[in-house]
C-alpha cells in the first residue's frame, strides 16, 4: 500500500511539474494583449481644434450593420465561373449601377485569427485581438474593452440588435431590444436567419432606434456543414439576396439612414475558417447612403478595424479608446467635416498608444519615438493635413501589426530552460534501479517531499488568489520546485545512478535515443508538420520492422534439419513458426494503418490533397455496424472461453450484457443517422439513443472501477454441485486448480474453483477497450467509427506483436516486467500516428464540431458538455493508447493465460509457472506494480519529450512566417494531447492497482475458506 | 550479432568519408603474394571490392547531369539490368575463386530447378516489395510505375543477391535475427548486413521527400531508389572495411608469434 503511495505519489508530482512548466511557457508564447480599461469620454470645452480630442456631435444620422457570417469577397463580387456560390447576391450590383454617388463596395480585410468572436471584437473596439482568445470562442464573456456599443449607450444611443447570440454574451444588458437565437449548433442553418428575417422588417418600420445590428449565421453555418460548393449554400445566398433586396428598397425610402453590409470573415474552400488564407481574410464590405451622396471613393481594400472609427464619426460619439483603424473616408456623406474628424481620429490612436507603451513596454521605443514625431509634425494648417494624417495611422497600425505579436521571452526562456532540466533529471532516475522496490528512495523521503511541495505550492497558489502575484509566477514557482527536488533525488541516489550508467552498455540505448530525437526533428520543420501523418506513419513501420526483424531464432538446428546440405534452410518449417506469425501480425497491423489513410484529413497546404475534391468522407453504416458487431462478438466469445464472463455478480453481468446492447443500439442509432436523417426526429425515443449509450458507458466503468475483477469463485460446495456442467472451461479450472494448490500449499481441502483467473487484468482491459470502442463509434458517428475501431484493434495487434517479440528477447521471466523504452516508443508513435488515423490533423479548422451534437441536450445552456465532447473526439487516440498502455506489460502473460503456456516456446526451467498467466502479475504484486510505475512514467517523458522539442520548434520559429499558422497550433494541440494523456495513464495504472488489490483480496478470502 | 549490426548501421551513416577512402581500398594490400594466398582463403574481398566500384560509379552517375530522372519510370530497366549484370558477375567471381580453393565443400544444385527457383522467388520477391512499398504509404491509386519500378530496383539490390548466393528459399531468413551462440556463416551475415542497411537507405532517402522545396528529385521513388543504391553500396564497403579488419588482426597475430 505505502509502495503504491510512494509510486502515485511521484507520478503526480511529474505530471504537475511538466504541466506547470508547459503552461508556464504557453503562457509567454501564445500572445495575448492587455485590455486597457480607459475609455474615451466627450469633452466639452472646446478651446481650439488643435486640443480638442474627442467631442460629441448631434447628429440624427442613422445606422444599419448587417453583418453576414463568412461571406467571402467572391460571393459577392461578380465572377466569371460558374459556382453554386458565385454571382447568387446581386443586389450590390444592381445598387452600385443605380445609385453610383450613393453607394460603395470594398473588399473588407480581417486580421488573422479568423474567428467569428475575435472578429466581433475587432468590429466593435477596431484593436487587433489576439491569438490566445481563439479557445475562448464558445465561451463567451462580456467585452470589457472600450468599445463602439458601449460609446453609443453611454451617449444616448438605442441599439437594437438581432441574430447571433454571441453578441448578446459580449455585450450583455446594452441593447435597447435584442432578439438572439442559438449559434452553437453548426448545422442548423436556418434559425438564426429565420428570425432575423422575422424581426429585421417590422424594426425598421419602428423607426425608435439609431443603431441596428442584424448578424446572419446561415452561410457561416452551410459553410461549416457542406462546404461551399453545394447547392444549400445557393440556396442560402439566395435567401441572402431576397432579404437584401427588400432591406436596401425600404432604406432607400427613408432619410439619413448609413447601412453598412459586411461579413466578418470569409471561408476556406473547405467552408472552414479560423486561420489566414486569402479566403479566410478577406470579405466584403457595402456601403449606401440613404439619402446623401457620399466623398469620392478612393480606396478599394479596407481593414475591418477601420469600421469602428467610421461608425463613431456618423453616429458622433467618441471613438473608442483602444481603437487603431483609420476612418473611412469615402464611406462619410459629403456633409461632413472631414479633416475634424480625421484629427479626431489620430488623436485617438495617438492617446491610446502613448497610454498604451507607459503601462506596457511591448511596442518598443524605436516605435514610439516615430509614431510621437509623426504626431508632432502633423499641422492643421497645412494642406496636406489630410494625407499626412492617414499616414500617421497607417504607420501606427503597421507598427501595432508588427509588435504585437508579443512573447513573453522570459517566460519562454525559464519554461524552456525547466522543461529540459526536467526532463533530463527524469530520464536519469526513471528505469535506473534508483526507484525500484529496494531502491534508495524510500517511501518515507517522498513523503518528507510532498510535506514540503505541496504547502509551498499551496501557497503559491493562494498568494495568486489574492493577486499579489502573477499567474506565470505560480507556474515557474511550481514547476522549478518540481525541478529541484527531481534534481535533490538524483543527487541523493547518484551512486546507484552511475552504477546503472556503468552496467548497463547497449548500442540498442544509443540507437533508441537517436531514433526518437530523429522523429521529434520533424517539428523543426514546417513541411515535415504539414506531411506529419506520413512521418508517423513511415518512422512507426520502420520501428516496428526494426522490432521484428530482431527476433531470434530459437533453435537453428531445427531450421537446417537437412544435414548433408547444410544450407537447405526448411521454408516449410518457418511457415509454421512462430516468427512467421509475427512476421504475419505485423503485416496485418501495417495493413491496417495504411486502410487508415482514408481516413486522414487534409491540411489547407496540402494542395495536392484536394485535386480529387474527396475532402469530406461519406459512406454508409454498414460497415461500421459489421466492424462493431464482429469485435463485440469476437471479445465476447474470447472472455467467455477463457471464464472471464462466467458467474453472475453484478460487474460479471454487466459486462457481458451491455456490450452487446451498445452494439445493437449504436447500430440502430447510426442507421438512423445515415439513412433515415428526417425519421429520427418523428420516432420518439430513437433520439435519445446516445444518451442511453452514454449513460450507461459510464455506470459500466464505474462499476469495473469499482470492483475490476471479472472472475467467477465458486465456492466449495456449490463446486461440487455444478461439477458436470463445467467441461468447456476445464482448462481452466485445471490452471486455477494448480495455482491456487501452489499458493496454499498441500493442506487445503478439496480444490477452490476459480473461473477466469488466468486473464484477469486483460479481460478487465478488453471489457474496456470494447466500451472505447462503443464511446468512439458515438463520438465520431458512423463515417469514422471504422477509424475508432481498428485503431483499438491495432492496439492489440501492436501489443500482441510486442509481448511475443519481448518474451522472444528475454532471457528470464523477471525481465518481462520492465518494458523498454523501444516499446514505449511504438506506443507514443502510435498514439500521435493515430491521432491522425481518426482524421484530424493539428489545425483549428480541421476540429469536428459535429462531435458537440452526440448528446440530444440544450446544448445552448451546457458549453461544457460539447466542450469535452468535441475534446474526447480530437484526443480520443491519446486518451485510449495511454488508458490501455498497461497491456505492454500484462499481454505476455495474458498470451499465456489465454493459450495456457503452448504458443510460445519456454525460455527457463521456471517456464511452467508461465501457465499460471498473468496471476504471476498478482502474486509477483510488488515487482508489477513497479513495473507498471515505471511503464507509466516512461510514456509520460516519451511524450513530454515530444512536447519539449515542439516547444524548443515554436520558440526557435517565433517570428517564422507560418508560426500562427503551422507552429503555434502546433504546439497547442500536442500541449493538449499531453493534458489528455497525463491522467490517462495515471487511470491505467490504478486500474493495474486495483485489479492486484482485488486479487489479493479474493485469495485472502480462498485461505480463510480453505486452509481451517 | 544484432548488436554489431546496429553498430553497423550506424558507422554506415557516419561513413561518408569512408566511402570516399574506400574507392581504392586495394592500396592497402600492397604485397601481392599476400593478397593472392589470403584472397583466394577468403574469396568474398575481390567480389565486393568489384562490386562496390561499380556501384560507387553507377552512383556517381545517376548524380551526374539528372540521370536520377531515369527512375521514375520504365527507363529505369537500364539501371535495374545494369545492378542484375553487376551481381551476377560478382556471384561468378566469387564462385570461381571458391572452386580454386581445393579442399572446399561444393554442394550440388540442379542449375534448371534453381533458375527455376530464381525466377519464382524473384517476380514473388517484386510483388511483395511493390506490397510493402503500399503499406509503408506509396500511393495506392495514382503513380503505379513508379512504385513497380522501385519494388523490381529493391528486389534487384536485396533479394537477387541473397537468392543467388544463397538459393531462395533461405529468403524469410533475412528478416530474423540469431542469438551469438549460434552459428552463421560469413555470406549469410553480409546478406543480412545488406539487407537491413539497403532497406534503411531507403528509408533515409525517404525522409527528403516531405520537404517543400519543390524540386524534381523529390519525386516519389527517386530519393528512395538512390537511397537503395547508396545503402547496397555502403554494405559493400562495409564487409570490405570488415575484411581489412580481420585481416589487419590476423597479420598482428602472426607477428606477434613470431
Amino acid at each position: 500500500m505505502c509502495l503504491v503511495l510512494k509510486y502515485v505519489f511521484i507520478l503526480l508530482w511529474l505530471m504537475y511539474t511538466f504541466a506547470s512548466i508547459i503552461l508556464l511557457f504557453s503562457k509567454g508564447l501564445l500572445l495575448h494583449r492587455d485590455v486597457l480599461p480607459n475609455k474615451s469620454i466627450c469633452e466639452t470645452d472646446i478651446n481650439s481644434l488643435q486640443e480638442l480630442t474627442q467631442n460629441c456631435t448631434k447628429t440624427n444620422t442613422k445606422v444599419v450593420m448587417l453583418i453576414i457570417d463568412a461571406l467571402r469577397h467572391d460571393f459577392v463580387f461578380h465572377s466569371e465561373q460558374n459556382m453554386p456560390y458565385t454571382n447568387k447576391i446581386t443586389v450590390f450590383r444592381d445598387i452600385l449601377a443605380s445609385y453610383p454617388k450613393q453607394s460603395r463596395l470594398y473588399k473588407f480585410i480581417a486580421d488573422p485569427p479568423t474567428t467569428t468572436m475575435q472578429r466581433l471584437t475587432a468590429l466593435t473596439t477596431g484593436s487587433l485581438p489576439t491569438f490566445i482568445d481563439v479557445g475562448s470562442n464558445f465561451a463567451t464573456e462580456e467585452l470589457l474593452e472600450d468599445n463602439v456599443i458601449d460609446q453609443l449607450v453611454n451617449n444616448g444611443k438605442k441599439v437594437v440588435f438581432m441574430g447571433d447570440d454571441t453578441w448578446a454574451n459580449l455585450f450583455p444588458k446594452r441593447f435597447y431590444r435584442n432578439y438572439t437565437y442559438p449559434s452553437f449548433n453548426v448545422w442548423d442553418l436556418d434559425t438564426v436567419d429565420e428570425g432575423i428575417k422575422k424581426n429585421l422588417y417590422p424594426e425598421i418600420v419602428k423607426d425608435d432606434w439609431d443603431v441596428l445590428i442584424a448578424h446572419f449565421l446561415g452561410v457561416d453555418h452551410c459553410g461549416h456543414r457542406y462546404g461551399p460548393n453545394h447547392k444549400e449554400m445557393e440556396r442560402k445566398l439566395n435567401e441572402i439576396n431576397v432579404v437584401l433586396r427588400d432591406i436596401l428598397k425600404e432604406i432607400l425610402g427613408r432619410e439619413n439612414i448609413m447601412l453598412f453590409v459586411f461579413g466578418d470573415h470569409g471561408m476556406t474552400s473547405n467552408g472552414d475558417h479560423g486561420g489566414e488564407s486569402e479566403n479566410e481574410l478577406t470579405s466584403a464590405l457595402f456601403v449606401l447612403s440613404s439619402s446623401q451622396e457620399l466623398q469620392p471613393k478612393t480606396e478599394s481594400d479596407i481593414k475591418q478595424v477601420d469600421l469602428v472609427p467610421t461608425i463613431s464619426t456618423l453616429m458622433g460619439v467618441p471613438i473608442p479608446f483602444s481603437n487603431i483603424g483609420s476612418l473611412i473616408k469615402s464611406a462619410l456623406p459629403q456633409n461632413f467635416h472631414l479633416v475634424n474628424s480625421i484629427w479626431r481620429n489620430a488623436k485617438q490612436i495617438n492617446d491610446y498608444l502613448t497610454t498604451y507603451s507607459l503601462q506596457n513596454d511591448e511596442l518598443n521605443d524605436k516605435h514610439i519615438h516615430f509614431i510621437k514625431d509623426t504626431f508632432k509634425m502633423l499641422d492643421i494648417q497645412h494642406n496636406t493635413f489630410v494625407k499626412s494624417c492617414e499616414n500617421f495611422m497607417q504607420l501606427s497600425r503597421r507598427a501595432c501589426e508588427e509588435v504585437w505579436i508579443r512573447f513573453d521571452e522570459s517566460s519562454i526562456y525559464k519554461g524552456l530552460v525547466l522543461m529540459f532540466v526536467s526532463l533530463y533529471f527524469s530520464f536519469l532516475l526513471v528505469g535506473s534501479s534508483a526507484l525500484d522496490h529496494y531502491d534508495k528512495i524510500t517511501g518515507k523521503q517522498v513523503f518528507i517531499m510532498s510535506c514540503i511541495v505541496v504547502p509551498l505550492n499551496l501557497i503559491a497558489f493562494l498568494f495568486y488568489f489574492y493577486k499579489i502575484i502573477h499567474i506565470t509566477v505560480v507556474f515557474f514557482v511550481t514547476g522549478f520546485i518540481g525541478t529541484i527536488f527531481l534534481a535533490i533525488f538524483c543527487v541523493a541516489c547518484w551512486s546507484s545512478l552511475t552504477q546503472d550508467f556503468l552496467n548497463t552498455n547497449k548500442p540498442d540505448k544509443i540507437l533508441i535515443r537517436i531514433f526518437t530525437v530523429l522523429t521529434t526533428l520533424g517539428f523543426f520543420s514546417n513541411s515535415y508538420i504539414i506531411e506529419e501523418s506520413y512521418v508517423l506513419h513511415t518512422s512507426f513501420a520502420l520501428l516496428l520492422w526494426y522490432l521484428v526483424v530482431r527476433f531470434k531464432l530459437e533453435n537453428r538446428k531445427t531450421w537446417f534439419r537437412n544435414k548433408i546440405k547444410p544450407k537447405n534452410f526448411s521454408l516449410k518449417h518457418w511457415i509454421t513458426s512462430l516468427n512467421c506469425k509475427v512476421v504475419w501480425c505485423s503485416i496485418l497491423l501495417c495493413i491496417i494503418l495504411r486502410y487508415s489513410h482514408s481516413f486522414w484529413k487534409c491540411r489547407e497546404e496540402q494542395g495536392w490533397c484536394f485535386e480529387d475534391g474527396a475532402q469530406t468522407k461519406t459512406g454508409n453504416s454498414i460497415i461500421s455496424i459489421i466492424l462493431i458487431v464482429i469485435s463485440v462478438t469476437v471479445v465476447h466469445k474470447s472472455l467467455k472461453c477463457s471464464g472471464n464472463l462466467t458467474g453472475c455478480s453484478l460487474n460479471v453481468y454487466l459486462s457481458s450484457i451491455l456490450p452487446r446492447i451498445f452494439a445493437v443500439l449504436l447500430s440502430v442509432h447510426w442507421i438512423f443517422d445515415s439513412s433515415f436523417q428526417r425519421l429520427k426526429h418523428t420516432i420518439p425515443y430513437v433520439a435519445y439513443i446516445p444518451n442511453v449509450i452514454i449513460l450507461l458507458t459510464v455506470i459500466l466503468m464505474i462499476t469495473l472501477f469499482v470492483s475490476p475483477l471479472l472472475v467467477h469463485y465458486v465456492d466449495l460446495q456449490e463446486g461440487k454441485a455444478n461439477n458436470q456442467s463445467e467441461n468447456f472451461y476445464q482448462l481452466i479450472l485445471r490452471i486455477a486448480k494448480n495455482i491456487v494448490k501452489m499458493q496454499l500449499g498441500p493442506h487445503i481441502q478439496g480444490y477452490p474453483i476459480v473461473y477466469g483467473l488466468a486473464t484477469v487484468y486483460s479481460a478487465t482491459f478488453l471489457i474496456f477497450s470494447i466500451l472505447l470502442c462503443i464511446f468512439g463509434g458515438l463520438l465520431f458517428g458512423y463515417v469514422y467509427a471504422v477509424s475508432v475501431v481498428i485503431m483499438i484493434i491495432s492496439i492489440w495487434i501492436m501489443a500482441m506483436i510486442v509481448s511475443v517479440i519481448r518474451h522472444n528477447q528475454c532471457t528470464k521471466i523477471n525481465e518481462l516486467y520492465t518494458v523498454s523504452w523501444l516499446y514505449i516508443l511504438l506506443w507514443t508513435l502510435s498514439s500521435s500516428y493515430w491521432f491522425y488515423g481518426t482524421g484530424h490533423n493539428p489545425s483549428f479548422p480541421a476540429i469536428h464540431w459535429n462531435a458537440a451534437f452526440v448528446l440530444q441536450s440544450n446544448v445552448e445552456n451546457n458549453t461544457w458538455l460539447p466542450g469535452f465532447f468535441i475534446l474526447a473526439n480530437t484526443f480520443f487516440s491519446h486518451a485510449v493508447h495511454a488508458f490501455l498502455l498497461p497491456l505492454l506489460l500484462i499481454c505476455p502473460f495474458a498470451i499465456h493465460g489465454a493459450w495456457s503456456g503452448k504458443s510460445l516456446p519456454p525460455k527457463d526451467e521456471d517456464e511452467q509457472t508461465m501457465a499460471r498467466g498473468e496471476l504471476l502479475l498478482a502474486e509477483k504484486s510488488r515487482q508489477m506494480i513497479h513495473g507498471s510505475f515505471d511503464l507509466t512514467a516512461k510514456y509520460i517523458l516519451a511524450n513530454c519529450f515530444r512536447v519539449a522539442m515542439v516547444m524548443a520548434a515554436a520558440t526557435i520559429h517565433s517570428r517564422h512566417l507560418m508560426m500562427w499558422k503551422i507552429f503555434a497550433p502546433k504546439l497547442i494541440f500536442e500541449g493538449i494531447a499531453l493534458f489528455i494523456t497525463l491522467p490517462f495513464s495515471f487511470f491505467g495504472f490504478i486500474l493495474m492497482y486495483r485489479v492486484t488489490q482485488h486479487i489479493n483480496v479474493l485469495f485472502e478470502r480462498i485461505m480463510s475458506q480453505h486452509s481451517n | 550479432m544484432a548488436k554489431k549490426n546496429v553498430r553497423s548501421v550506424i558507422k554506415k551513416l557516419e561513413s561518408s568519408s569512408v566511402l570516399i577512402n574506400s574507392s581504392n581500398p586495394t592500396e592497402y594490400k600492397a604485397p601481392s603474394a599476400f593478397i593472392q594466398t589470403e584472397a583466394n582463403k577468403d574469396p568474398e574481398l575481390i567480389p565486393h571490392c568489384f562490386s562496390s566500384f561499380c556501384y560507387l560509379g553507377l552512383f556517381v552517375w545517376l548524380l551526374l547531369d539528372r540521370n536520377y530522372n531515369l527512375l521514375i519510370d520504365r527507363n529505369s530497366m537500364i539501371i535495374i539490368v545494369t545492378c542484375y549484370t553487376i551481381e551476377f558477375a560478382k556471384f561468378a567471381c566469387h564462385s570461381y575463386l571458391v572452386s580454386r580453393i581445393t579442399n572446399q565443400i561444393k554442394p550440388k544444385t540442379n542449375p534448371i530447378f534453381w533458375a527455376l527457383q530464381f525466377i519464382v522467388s524473384t517476380v514473388l520477391a517484386v510483388g511483395v516489395s511493390y506490397l510493402f512499398s503500399i503499406l509503408f504509404g506509396a500511393p495506392l491509386t495514382t503513380k503505379q510505375e513508379q512504385t513497380f519500378v522501385f519494388s523490381v530496383l529493391a528486389t534487384a539490390l536485396i533479394i537477387t543477391p541473397t537468392a543467388i548466393q544463397l538459393g531462395s528459399s533461405i529468403l524469410p531468413l533475412l528478416l530474423t535475427d540469431c542469438f551469438e551462440t549460434e552459428f552463421d556463416s560469413t555470406v549469410e551475415v553480409f546478406e543480412k548486413n545488406n539487407f537491413r542497411a539497403t532497406i534503411l537507405g531507403g528509408f533515409i532517402g525517404a525522409a527528403v521527400i516531405p520537404f517543400d522545396w519543390e524540386t524534381e528529385w523529390q519525386r516519389w521513388p527517386i530519393p528512395c531508389s538512390v537511397g537503395l543504391i547508396a545503402g547496397h553500396l555502403l554494405a559493400n564497403v562495409y564487409e570490405i572495411i570488415c575484411w581489412q579488419f580481420k585481416t589487419l588482426k590476423k597479420y598482428s597475430v602472426k607477428k606477434n608469434k613470431f
